[in-house]
């Protein structure tokens, strides 16, 4: 029996590093492509860093005007992941924790929303923005993409199950508001769900391509993803320059999931197993 | 909120959402189907047309041949992504197997990457030039004799966005799959083992059943995603050489999809009636495949039962 477990473990492990290294590896190569310059990306398959990256990392910033794109994509990331995790876990809570006459369509309404292709309604989303005068301002990023179905929909899973109806009696019994009620009691029973959404909201609010390459225009209000779609006008030839735009425009990805993996993964997947 | 009382907060509490919704995604959708039944530039009088812009979209082939492209691509994607990632989550959480966190984080990791990094990544590598890093690999190891041209090849172009997203996707449904077969209960293993019976056994009769919820969700989640593809093929093909235009897709537009046809509609030719019939059309195809998918699986477990 200790034999084949050790033959079986063998294979298993054998298995899942070449999977690694399949899911890593073009992960890997950007990352040592973005230390070469071009002459040598076209002469040889390079393994280990080279030493242009400084050199690709000063075009990047500073021709391309890339500092200026990070910069708009983190604030658009931070006041989305902000706004949408207020209103979401409000409706949430009011969906996990109230009785009241709508409820039940309220919450199909959340369910039926979830199921909607999120393009629906795109093209006279982007008529809407024009209307308002909200094209080619960053509010047309931030404020339509706080009302999100499936962020209501965990958060309110989470509440049902993680706050105890109890506290919030006893909180009314103490004479509490109800909006100290939800911030002061509530909020911190559900901090965790409200920590992944925050991190599922920013990942989205940095991936969006889609959204800004229709609504922005003005390239001194280019997120990083337009940016990213543009480097080929830019830098035709500059391969190595490229490459190392893209490796920086995925390492915020990155420390955020080695800072909050734990909860990331949380979020993730708790709407599918407790669903 | 001071003077909130119990009666009123759950509406006060819920109007910031239903507001927003209500003004950016629901008025949006209900424009976008008064749309598809007119036509519009952008500019001029909104014309009523009734359903000639679906009957447009039919006739003259581009929306069954988005759908029948996006269909192909989920078709070599899906089933595949699906496979894997069971068996890669079911090793992952095998007792056989320790520091799982490394394991996770590693098939985690291409779900970091930007999706358009990821496709101008992936374009790098699938270069038809012979200094392509694919080609170069094959070339160096003389599997092939001369450099292949994946994405100018209208058949090639299908199974490269299918590998681009793969590559993606597939360690995002390992958590999911981890997830489910952690929540496992232990004890039916022990019954199980009180039976005599075997590892294969127990993935398959009762392993795989628990996850079955997960399975599905999983299914409708990555067809309703899949039918929205857009991110990968757009920037491939939009940039470095093999360009094809905005919103256009591909060599012989073998990798048009459904998303990229309504942009192409709306925002590239300005018919926005034009491009709204084909949104509309995309919700009807996600709406019957969802439905179909949900019946099929939950059918299958009635089978199971007797």
């Amino acid at each position: 029996m200790e034999q084949t477990n050790k033959v079986y473990s063998f294979i298993l492990y054998i298995f899942l590093t070449v999977c690694s290294i399949i899911a890593i590896g073009p992960f890997y190569l950007m990352v040592i492509m973005s230390t070469y310059d071009t002459n040598a990306l076209f002469t040889d398959l390079h393994l280990l860093p080279g030493n242009n990256f400084m050199v690709n990392i000063k075009d990047v910033f500073l021709n391309a005007g890339f500092g200026r794109y990070y910069f708009n994509s983190i604030y658009i990331a931070v006041l989305t992941t902000t706004l949408t995790v207020l209103v979401c876990a409000m409706c949430g809570y009011a969906l996990a924790k109230f009785n009241f006459k709508l409820k039940k369509a309220a919450y199909y309404a959340i369910l039926i929303t979830m199921m909607l292709p999120t393009q629906l309604g795109l093209i006279a989303f982007v008529t809407e923005m024009n209307k308002i005068g909200w094209t080619d301002s960053h509010l047309s990023l931030i404020i339509p993409a706080a009302a999100n179905a499936f962020a209501v929909y965990w958060i309110r899973q989470y509440t049902v199950q993680g706050v105890p109806t109890e506290i919030i009696e006893s909180g009314r019994m103490d004479g509490c508001t109800e909006g100290g009620i939800f911030f002061k009691l509530v909020v911190p029973f559900i901090k965790p769900a409200l920590g992944s959404q925050a991190l599922l909201s920013f990942m989205a609010s940095w991936n969006n391509y889609l959204l800004p390459l229709v609504l922005i225009s003005d390239q001194k209000k280019y997120t990083v993803t337009l940016g990213l779609s543009t480097l080929d006008a830019l830098y035709r030839a500059n391969y190595g320059a490229r490459i190392a735009a893209l490796v920086i425009g995925t390492i915020p990805m990155f420390c955020i999931f080695l800072a909050f993996s734990k909860s990331l993964i949380q979020g993730i997947t708790a709407g599918s197993v407790k669903g | 909120m001071k003077n909130l009382s119990k009666k009123s907060a759950p509406y006060l509490f819920m109007a910031p959402y239903f507001l927003l919704f209500i003004a950016f995604s629901l008025i949006p959708i209900l424009f976008t189907l008064y749309m598809s039944l007119n036509e519009w530039d952008g500019y001029t009088d909104i014309k009523f047309v009734g359903l000639a812009n679906y009957q447009r979209m039919f006739e003259n082939g581009e929306f069954v041949l988005a759908l029948k492209n996006t269909a192909i691509i989920m078709l070599l994607l899906i089933p595949l992504q699906l496979i894997f990632a069971v068996i890669i989550a079911y090793m992952i959480n095998s007792k056989l197997v320790r520091h799982k966190e490394i394991f996770k984080t590693a098939v985690f990791t291409p779900y970091l990457v930007i999706p358009i990094a990821a496709g101008l990544l992936w374009a790098f590598f699938f270069d038809g030039g012979s200094s392509g890093t694919i080609n170069a690999i094959l070339m160096k190891l003389h599997i092939i004799k001369d450099p292949v041209e994946y994405l100018a090849d209208p058949k090639l172009a299908k199974v490269v966005i299918a590998v681009i997203m793969m590559w993606r996707y597939t360690g995002y449904c390992v958590l999911f799959f981890i997830a489910g077969f952690v929540s496992v209960p232990e004890e039916l293993f022990e019954a199980a083992r009180v039976d005599g019976a075997r590892a294969w056994h127990n993935f398959w009769n009762i392993s795989l059943p628990m996850i079955k919820p997960i399975i599905i969700y999983m299914v409708i989640t990555s067809l309703i995603g899949g039918f929205q593809t857009f991110d990968e093929p757009n920037i491939i093909y939009t940039q470095g050489n093999y360009q094809t235009g905005p919103y256009s897709g591909g060599p012989d537009n073998t990798v048009m999809t459904l998303v990229m046809l309504m942009g192409k509609g709306a925002f590239q030719n300005s018919q926005y009636g034009y491009g709204s019939a084909v949104a509309y059309g995309m919700f009807v195809v996600i709406a019957v495949f969802s439905f179909i998918s949900l019946k099929l699986m939950n059918g299958g477990d009635k089978d199971g039962a007797n």
